[in-house]
């Protein structure tokens, strides 16, 4: 497997100008004869696609929800960061690349990470052009505020609606390229194969949602922008159709899966009570700027919250964590209350994990109508949720599973280790290493959407001319037969387990042994449990209806079956990676006080797995991390 | 909890729909309708049944892809609130629930609960955007919006495009979705080079999707999950009238004098 | 051709292909008639200054601006400006109504109601309803082609008196102005939604002015065949009739004195 990250020369800071100075163009009347196929019309895929339109080049976008406008990055809340340094407070490129990789515990690429440092800015500039509604203070300047991990106020917003504020922005860009005539959207259309011809990537296979058709759909390159994979683990902050399926038959058909153990457990959800949940909802971080957290300082006080003074609440954050206090990273958030629960101070008792996350005094400090307009619809949603204010007392919160820094191995330009098949946003593993800072993954997906790869798929394209494969390509039909043929044999089976009760059962498995803290024997455990589903999945699935019409049960069989080779693989690369380090907490490795240990010599490294068949493991390579602009330190937030 | 429903099952747009009843048992109130429906669903399955249909997609109130009426009303009972934020202890014991699709000549329907509302992206399409390329722009403190400025257009923009304004309306009518993205965008600075042409193509758009006409009902703004004012649609109506009667039409070229 | 391709191109008639055209048209014509609406009102109030009052000012209605547009040409040029508004009003609001029949081929099998007032839900019952009285109202008052009590011509107080002696009359008179007054209740409040006059700021101030002038109006409308039915009102005087009816006849103008009382 080539691993070559194809990193410029050149000072760190010079790199991207390098790069851009030296890569090979399309002249704007070539690019109409090249078609590119963009999947997933999230952040990501949606900037991409309508840049790469703009451009001239001739885009088909799919997805599988009804509208482009609906993919999930519609529901990140808080921000994104940005080094504007509009507050004069000691931002720079430098810093924000710092904050980054530091927060990712050193396990990312420092070119690929000073690139988003640099490109940050020009995304707030892009988006207030495209009319995204940024809070302003009333002078008329661009708002901030400040989230986890950081020392500076970086972080723009538009009220707790920013992920879906920016989403319009690149929707609305996609449309309007929809009717200049350059870019042609397929809803309700879901990936289920990439085909690969001579090497490189030709094309996709697609089923219609609505006719149950398979359709296969030729192009130059392929981009995939279909997010993360934390559906894995049944329980999320995902949407319930948020799958892995794109990405991971991406990888059966050769492209490298890169640190499939490292995702992000979020501080601050709304706990998960019953098993009959569906998914968790998240409440944003940027709670934490106002809310304080603590939990009862005896086991089981059952006094209402607000009855217990002072001195009997423990501040566990502000305590162990005096500089950052309630604003340390989401892992050092995530662990501490597992913590707490762990040593039996839940708040909800024996019935669920929780810890309150308060904002009596912010309210005291503010006023009610600035915590309002500040977090007004966040309170509402954990209202509408729990039946309760936040304003009448403390939230209960929990951690819950939220993003995945890993995802496809990509090289400097985005592209994965099959020439012409590119990963973005959150489909690839490239800047978060192991634990992602809040507010960046918005900064992430748009960098690599409107400014990185419009910039370098001419580089590829350009050496690839006039060297067409068209769908009736023997390939095709050849893909396209497996893919029926996989269908045909998931609704034959016709035993007793639905997808969804078989997804559930996995979630638990991975939740309990691959989740916030994790220990060799959990997760071998893990494996062998997921070994026993699948099977169950092979011999006892369930599909009713039929396959050439709408069918969500259908749909759900395919994803479960990715999720559970998927989960796999994340308990297997967890296993392998025999260090600590950001959200992947070995509980073997650890310092005195229960903080991350590293180990740099062995594990200073990407691990890329690659797909071998079904009936053999995974081959594990190594890309190994040369960092030399920021050396790796410890850790601390104290 | 235990509860009586009446679904709609439609196979595909052309076939007839109709209600179709089941009862349902062992309904914790915490439950949302959604997952109130995923449980039906599983039982459907496991009794060898065809699931219900159904969009739904983040559920929490964001993506906008829920889309049922809940006793005729678009997104069930309480205000400010998405099909999935609906909690079952906003019903009593024992109720009879109707569960019927968005209803509208542009949302047809594909199946059971699933309807195509296509339709409000190509109302986008004709204009809900401002044309930029991705390359440098001025820098964005150089333009000040004023915070309350920012704030109303915010408002208009927290749109979800979910169609409950269209489905609630009596008469059809697309009038707020239109008028919250025209008023988004003809509220701030950057949306003004386009704001006669924008509010002129999305409005004739919707017409020429078969929506109906506004006669002021506010069941839109009382159904929309963002509480979105209808204030946006007087807006529009303004806006409209510059744009086809009083601005120029045509500026450029020479007068005939004879 | 070249006339249909310059008609496509009216800007005029392009606004009014889409429904926020129509209902600009709707809510314009509809201002009209409420103006006038207002106009007859007050006008009826006149009643209270006694026959000879209200007789003159139907008479001085018709010699307004007699040198300019000749005797009654005021009033028939504000009757074709108001018949048209009439139209408009009505065609409109049926190409309205059509399209929005469409737009909901199928509806709800569990009907529900949030925010619609009965007023607003009830427009296309009050309005028809109010166009087939105007055409009664007409024929009564008016032309006296339908002539169930006493009716002379230019005599509005006798005619008034005569009519709103019988109860069945009255009754249809002041349930009718009880439609008007439901449907001015949505109307008014909905001309300035759709002028795009409405916002935030007047909207209270606009709902207050719609609520209050209809129920203004329906109470000045109705006071008087109240009055009449009630014997509150005295019979009309054969003499000012008569002193009226010859003054028309010579078409002389009249007096005003002081007091309401006239002379030629």
């Amino acid at each position: 497997m080539n691993l070559d990250a194809r990193i410029p020369d050149g000072p760190l800071e010079d790199k991207w100008s390098n790069y851009l100075e030296h890569a090979k163009l399309v002249g704007p009347n070539n690019r109409r004869k090249y078609d590119i196929i963009v999947v997933g019309t999230g952040l990501a895929g949606a900037a991409a696609a309508s840049s790469l339109a703009a451009q001239g080049y001739k885009v088909k976008t799919f997805c599988f929800q009804d509208s482009p406008r609906r993919a999930h990055s519609i529901a990140a809340q808080g921000g994104i960061n940005a080094a504007k340094n509009y507050r004069e407070d000691g931002d720079s490129t430098y810093r924000l690349f710092y904050d980054t990789q530091k927060g990712g515990d050193f396990r990312a690429r420092e070119a690929n990470v000073y690139r988003l440092a640099q490109l940050s800015t020009n995304i707030i500039d892009q988006a207030v052009s495209q009319g995204v509604p940024f809070a302003r203070e009333y002078g008329g300047m661009l708002a901030n505020r400040s989230f986890g991990g950081v020392l500076v106020s970086r972080t723009f917003y538009c009220r707790g609606q920013t992920g879906q504020q920016l989403l319009l922005g690149a929707y609305q860009a996609l449309e309007k390229e929809i009717n200049t005539g350059n870019l042609e959207m397929h809803p309700r259309t879901e990936l289920l194969d990439v085909v690969v011809i001579d090497g490189r990537a030709r094309g996709i296979i697609i089923r219609d949602l609505v006719t149950g058709e398979i359709r296969s759909h030729s192009a130059d390159a392929v981009v995939l922008a279909t997010g993360g994979y934390v559906s894995t683990y049944f329980h999320s902050t995902n949407a319930v159709n948020s799958n892995c399926t794109a990405i991971w038959r991406a990888h059966r058909r050769g492209a490298g899966f890169a640190n499939p153990c490292m995702v992000q457990i979020h501080p601050t959800c709304i706990p998960s009570t019953a098993d009959f949940q569906c998914k968790l909802t998240l409440m944003s971080e940027s709670l934490r700027n106002d809310g304080r957290v603590w939990v009862p300082r005896k086991k089981g006080d059952d006094r209402h919250p607000r009855d217990i003074p002072e001195e009997d609440r423990y501040y566990y954050l502000e305590e162990r964590y005096p500089s950052y206090g309630n604003l340390v990273p989401r892992d050092v958030a995530s662990r501490n209350a597992k913590y707490v629960c762990d040593d039996g101070y839940s708040v909800l008792g024996d019935k669920a994990r929780a810890v309150y996350l308060d904002f009596a005094e912010a309210i005291n400090r503010e006023g009610r109508k600035t915590i309002s307009e500040r977090y007004g619809n966040l309170f509402d949603m954990y209202e509408d949720i729990t039946a309760e204010s936040p304003f009448d007392g403390p939230m209960r919160i929990y951690p819950a599973l939220h993003y995945a820094m890993g995802g496809l191995w990509v090289d400097y330009s985005l592209m994965t280790n099959i020439p012409g098949l590119y990963a973005i946003g959150e489909a690839n593993f490239s800047d978060h290493g192991a634990n992602r800072l809040g507010a960046s993954s918005l900064m992430q997906c748009l960098a690599d959407g409107y400014f990185v790869l419009p910039q370098t798929i001419g580089d590829y394209l350009h050496d690839i001319y006039m060297d067409k494969v068209d769908p009736d390509h023997p390939e095709f039909k050849n893909h396209e037969d497996q893919v029926r043929g996989d269908i045909a044999r998931m609704m034959s089976i016709k035993g007793t387990r639905t997808p969804l009760s078989i997804h559930r059962e996995l979630g638990e498995l991975m939740w309990d042994n691959c989740g916030m803290a994790r220990t060799a024997e959990g997760l071998k455990k893990a494996l062998a449990g997921i070994e026993e589903l699948q099977e169950a999945y092979r011999t006892d699935l369930l599909i009713p209806g039929r396959a050439d019409g709408p069918n969500q049960v259908l749909e759900k069989a395919g994803r479960v079956a990715d999720y559970l080779e998927l989960g796999h693989l994340m308990c297997r690369d967890a296993l392998e990676r025999d260090e600590s380090c950001g959200c992947h907490f070995r509980e073997e490795h650890q310092t005195e006080d229960g903080e991350v240990l590293r180990n740099d010599k062995k594990f200073q490294n990407v691990s890329v797995w690659e797909w071998k068949g079904e009936d053999q493991p995974e081959k594990l390579h190594k890309e190994e991390l040369v960092l030399e602009a920021l050396p790796p330190m410890t850790r601390s937030y104290k | 909890m235990k509860f009586t429903l009446h679904i709609w099952r439609q196979a595909n747009a052309q076939s007839k729909g109709d209600l179709e009843r089941h009862e349902i048992d062992g309904i914790s109130e915490d439950m949302s309708f959604l997952e109130m429906l995923d449980l039906l669903n599983e039982n459907l399955i496991a009794d060898g049944k065809d699931a219900i249909t159904f969009d739904s997609d983040c559920r929490e109130g964001i993506c906008g892809a829920c889309s049922l009426a809940i006793n005729g009303r678009p997104h069930g009972p309480g205000k400010g609130c998405t099909t999935c934020q609906v909690r079952m202890r906003s019903f009593k014991d024992g109720d009879e629930i109707w569960v019927e699709p968005f209803r509208n000549a542009a949302f047809p329907i594909v199946k059971d609960l699933m309807v195509d509302r296509s339709s409000l992206d190509r109302i986008i399409q004709s204009g809900g955007f401002i044309n930029v390329h991705s390359g440098p722009k001025p820098e964005p403190n150089s333009i000040p919006v004023s915070h309350l400025v920012a704030e109303e257009a915010m408002d208009a923009s927290a749109c979800i495009g979910c169609g409950a304004c269209v489905a609630a309306c009596p008469n059809g009518a697309g009038m707020l979705f239109s008028s919250a993205k025209i008023s988004h965008l003809g509220l701030l600075p950057q949306g003004q080079p386009e704001r006669h042409s924008r509010v002129l193509n999305m409005v004739h758009q919707m017409e020429d999707e078969g929506m109906g006409a506004c006669t002021n009902h506010a069941e839109c703004q009382d159904a929309c999950p963002k509480e979105i004012s209808i204030a946006f649609i007087s807006r529009m109506n303004r806006d409209y009238v510059k744009a086809s009667l009083i601005e120029p039409d045509k500026r450029r070229g020479t007068l005939s004098n004879q | 051709m070249a006339l249909a391709r310059g008609l496509t191109t009216l800007r005029l008639l392009n606004f009014y292909r889409t429904s926020i055209g129509k209902k600009i048209v709707v809510a314009l014509s509809g201002a009209a008639m409420f103006l006038f609406l207002i106009a007859h009102m007050l006008g009826n109030l006149k009643i209270y200054g006694g026959q000879g009052d209200i007789d003159s000012y139907s008479h001085h209605l018709r010699t307004f601006m007699e040198d300019f547009f000749g005797y009654a040409g005021f009033l028939w040029i504000a009757r074709v400006g108001l018949l048209a508004a009439v139209l408009l009003h009505v065609v409109t609001i049926v190409l309205l109504a059509k399209q929005n029949r469409r737009a909901r081929p199928e509806g709800y099998r569990h009907k529900h109601r949030s925010a619609r007032s009965i007023a607003s839900m009830t427009m296309m019952i009050s309005g028809p309803l109010i166009l087939l009285y105007i055409i009664f109202h007409i024929l009564q008052f008016t032309t006296g082609t339908i002539q169930p009590t006493p009716f002379q011509e230019g005599a509005v107080y006798f005619n008034l008196w005569h009519a709103f002696q019988v109860w069945w009359i009255a009754l249809i008179y002041i349930v009718m102005m009880g439609f008007i007054c439901l449907h001015l209740y949505h109307g008014v409040w909905s001309m300035f939604q759709s002028l795009g006059i409405n916002n935030q700021d007047r909207n209270i101030i606009l709902r207050w002015f719609s609520t209050l002038s209809a129920f203004a109006i329906f109470l000045g409308f109705i006071s008087v065949p109240t009055l009449i039915w009630c014997d509150l009102l005295p019979p009309p005087s054969e003499e000012v009739m008569k002193e009226y009816q010859v003054s028309i006849d010579e078409g002389s103008v009249l007096v005003v004195k002081e007091g309401g009382r006239h002379e030629p």
